[in-house]
């Protein structure tokens, strides 16, 4: 579905991304996982192209769509929504933008009511402010938003890395609910190997801007091969 | 809450002061430009500022003169946040060249000393109360400038403008949709503050004789009236001193208490 090709980002003198090639097949559930500062976030948004690569390509059967196909979720929703525009007006943007629903306000109201069921929320929270919800909330909002274009494609940076421990785990399910009725294809990255174990069907492993190691979930938590993932997998269990 | 008790007599004073100038015609005795009794009379029941060098009614020249020096004020500042706001955020946002060459001009227009600028131009011009406005709206902006390109600056690191890019909005709907909103807080504050520069700077120009031009009533203009007669009648000089002083100080107050305000939020 995605083709990564000789992706390299330097930022200054240093490097963050350094040649790295990857496929993303329709339908998976792709885990990237390293330590902070491993390259993961500059390659998925070298991936959206919010950032521009310093050499090599992103291949996506239709790159003219890529704004509207490929989404992202955020890290952090304390920041990752704009405290000045309603709930319901964020989520409704995309829509306007990409000219989704046919113009006129009631389709769009449809759509966003729609868009807050899918992630359970009630639909009387689209007047409300960001600053009203909680961590929780304010996250099922992100995914709404990026839910809203009806990509093909999501992107997870640390969806839940900021969330309380007790609400990760309902939000991890939505996901998992939500790519299996959208029929999504999945890049979720995390620095914590048993989230990426519960989601993922596949993972790759980075270190320093490099991939040290790619295989399948079995495989890897079962059976590295690679010192630096035995280390990411001891740090897990030792949480 | 002391200085919200300040912005609140601030505002109050502004109120009345701004209701003064809308109704002039209603509140005025007297015809502003006309000579309505001896000249230099001191404040009386018939005329409660006194009467000017001609004769005319103080009370009624002020009250028109509010109208000018609000006015002048209000324009002035509304042509300085339009540009500093417009040049701040492209600045703030693009950064690289686009930063570097609106910063240098920033510089250049800031190492004039502005008066000298502003009298230039309206020596050029004919001093009238339009080329004043913009004059000074045209020699203010910089300040604004800087600061909205600081807010631009932080908050286009925030997520929530990096999530709008990759949903797909235009460099415009974030510049003005997005972070806009976000950066008017302290665009408020300098709007205020800058209110009060723009009234000074009228009654300066207008004491110089390059303002408001005679026989049509500013504070400033009024002062300049007043310098002749400073011993004979000084209450010619006291009222638009007065009224100058008091404005710009209510204005200096609403701007810090929104100031305090903003910052308590963030």
């Amino acid at each position: 579905m995605i083709e990564i090709k000789n992706l390299t980002k330097y930022f200054g003198p240093v490097c963050a991304v350094s040649n790295i090639s990857l496929k993303i097949e329709q339908g998976e559930s792709l885990g990237l996982v390293g330590e902070s500062g491993s390259g993961k976030s500059t390659l998925a948004r070298m991936i959206l192209g919010l950032i521009s690569p310093t050499s090599g390509v992103v291949l996506y059967n239709s790159i003219g769509k890529l704004r509207q196909e490929c989404q992202i979720v955020f890290q952090d929703p304390q920041t990752s929504l704009n405290p000045r525009i309603k709930i319901g007006e964020a989520i409704g943007e995309p829509l306007i933008i990409h000219k989704i629903v046919d113009s006129g306000k009631l389709n769009v109201e449809r759509r966003i009511k729609e868009l807050l069921d899918m992630v359970k929320l009630p639909a009387s929270y689209a007047d409300r402010y960001p600053h009203a919800l909680s961590g929780g909330e304010r996250q099922r909002v992100g995914i709404a938003r990026a839910l809203a274009s009806d990509p093909k494609f999501l992107i997870l940076d640390e969806p839940v890395s900021a969330l309380d421990v007790s609400i990760q785990v309902d939000i991890l399910k939505l996901l998992k609910e939500i790519k299996q009725r959208l029929n999504l294809t999945y890049l979720f990255i995390a620095h914590d190997l048993s989230v990426i174990g519960y989601m993922c069907d596949r993972i790759v492993v980075m270190q320093n801007g490099k991939i040290v190691e790619v295989g399948l979930r079995e495989e890897i938590l079962a059976n590295p091969k690679q010192e630096y993932t035995r280390k990411l997998l001891q740090s897990t269990l030792a949480v | 809450m002391g200085k919200n008790k300040l912005a609140i007599f601030g505002l109050s004073v502004l109120v009345f002061f701004t209701a003064l100038a809308i109704f002039a015609p209603v509140i005025a005795p007297y015809d502003p430009t006309e000579i309505v009794a001896e000249d230099t009379m001191g404040p009386s029941t018939q005329h409660w500022f006194g009467t000017d060098d001609y004769g005319r009614d103080i009370f009624s020249r002020a009250v028109y003169g509010a109208r000018i020096s609000l006015t002048v004020g209000l324009v002035a500042v509304s042509i300085s946040i339009s540009i500093g706001v417009l040049l701040g955020a492209l600045a703030g946002y693009f950064g690289g060249w686009t930063d570097s060459l609106i910063m240098r001009f920033v510089d250049v227009m800031l190492s004039f000393p502005s008066i000298f600028l502003i009298l230039t131009i309206q020596a050029m011009l004919t001093p009238n109360i339009y080329n004043v406005m913009v004059v000074i709206g045209i020699t203010s902006w910089m300040g604004v400038a800087r600061l909205v390109r600081g807010e631009y600056l932080k908050i286009r690191e925030l997520s929530y403008v990096e999530a709008a890019r990759a949903i797909g909005c235009s460099n415009k709907r974030i510049i003005f949709r997005h972070i806009l909103p976000n950066a008017q807080a302290p665009i408020i504050v300098a709007a205020t503050l800058g209110m009060a520069g723009a009234i000074l700077t009228e009654s300066a120009l207008s004491f110089l004789g390059m303002g408001v031009q005679p026989p049509m009533p500013s504070w400033g203009n009024m002062l300049m009236d007043a310098q002749a007669y400073m011993r004979d009648a000084p209450w010619m000089a006291v009222i638009p001193g007065l009224l100058i002083l008091i404005t710009v100080l209510s204005l200096y107050f609403i701007g810090e208490g929104l100031r305090e305000k903003s910052d308590v939020r963030s």
